[in-house]
């Protein structure tokens, strides 16, 4: 996604009646976030707002930061696609949610059925809607597409492989993960 | 009759992978700029894994692999394992780090037997 992608993503978000909040704070005290564009680089987590009342923070003594524990509180993660103007370089990004959490008792539970189906819709929303272009193995708007082609800006996965060639040569066959 | 039970610890196998994780995870969180969970490598360009829990540096550069799972009998891990850590190490040049899922259960143990 470019960053003009992500004010429609912010739409979606409010109309699912989901709250943003960062990965890790200076404090305890809920900050919510207008936008997932806001403190860009770092990890947001939508999260129900019913769920803000059992957010399981831990604390990062190195960092000095509290960390919502994404293994004990419900929440959808997004990574934001980080354009580097000064390499014209656009890192991948990452929206993910476990279906399962860690309880009090330290075994697996459920995340509710209506997180479940928010985040379900989220995705097909995202998909259906904005990240429409399915490159190797990585999905983009039609706006990064747009920008890499007349740009030359590079795209880059999570793993920091270029997947320009793949723009020119859509018909590549791509090998299953395992 | 004998069966091979692919997951012999069932939901609890899960329970304990989580909690290591949960537990590389925060460290990581900790120590790095960023870290994910089941963090996508590509081996190749047409090939991709994914570890357990991956570090990334400030420029986004993969910097630790981090994977839990079973061992053989010898603390080895499985071949599954094994492979899988081999193909990230040849295509990537990180090593990944092997968390011994089976270790949790022996400290248990030992420490039951010693109480």
């Amino acid at each position: 996604m470019m960053p003009e992608d992500v004010a429609e993503l912010d739409k979606k978000i409010k109309e699912l009646g989901l709250v943003i909040l960062t990965e890790t704070m200076p404090t305890t005290e809920i900050q919510f976030l207008n936008s997932v564009s806001e403190q860009f680089e770092t990890r947001k987590y939508l999260i129900m707002q019913s769920d803000t009342t059992n957010i399981h923070f831990d604390n990062l003594p190195l960092k000095k930061r509290y960390w919502i524990n994404s293994f004990r509180t419900p929440v959808i993660e997004i990574d934001n696609s980080v354009f580097d103007t000064k390499n014209n370089i656009l890192h991948e990004g990452r929206i993910y949610y476990e279906k399962q959490i860690l309880g009090n008792d330290n075994k697996s539970h459920p995340i509710s059925i209506e997180l479940q189906q928010k985040a379900d819709e989220l995705f097909k929303w995202l998909r259906k809607k904005l990240i429409t272009k399915k490159i190797a193995h990585s999905y983009l708007s039609p706006k990064a597409q747009n920008q890499a082609l007349e740009l030359n800006t590079e795209l880059q996965t999570g793993s920091n492989n270029s997947i320009n060639e793949y723009l020119k040569n859509p018909k590549v066959h791509v090998e299953k993960h395992t | 009759m004998s069966k091979n039970i692919p997951n012999p610890n069932g939901r609890k196998g899960k329970d304990d992978h989580q909690s290591m994780m949960e537990s590389i995870f925060k460290q990581l969180l900790d120590l790095f700029h960023r870290v994910k969970k089941e963090g996508k490598i590509d081996i190749s360009d047409t090939k991709y894994r994914f570890g357990d829990i991956v570090a990334y540096d400030e420029d986004n550069r993969l910097i630790e692999i981090h994977q839990v799972g079973r061992t053989n009998k010898d603390g080895s891990p499985v071949a599954r394992e094994r492979k899988a850590m081999e193909e990230i190490e040849k295509s990537r040049g990180i090593k990944v780090i092997f968390h011994a899922l089976i270790a949790i259960v022996i400290l248990a143990l030992t420490i039951l037997i010693i109480i």
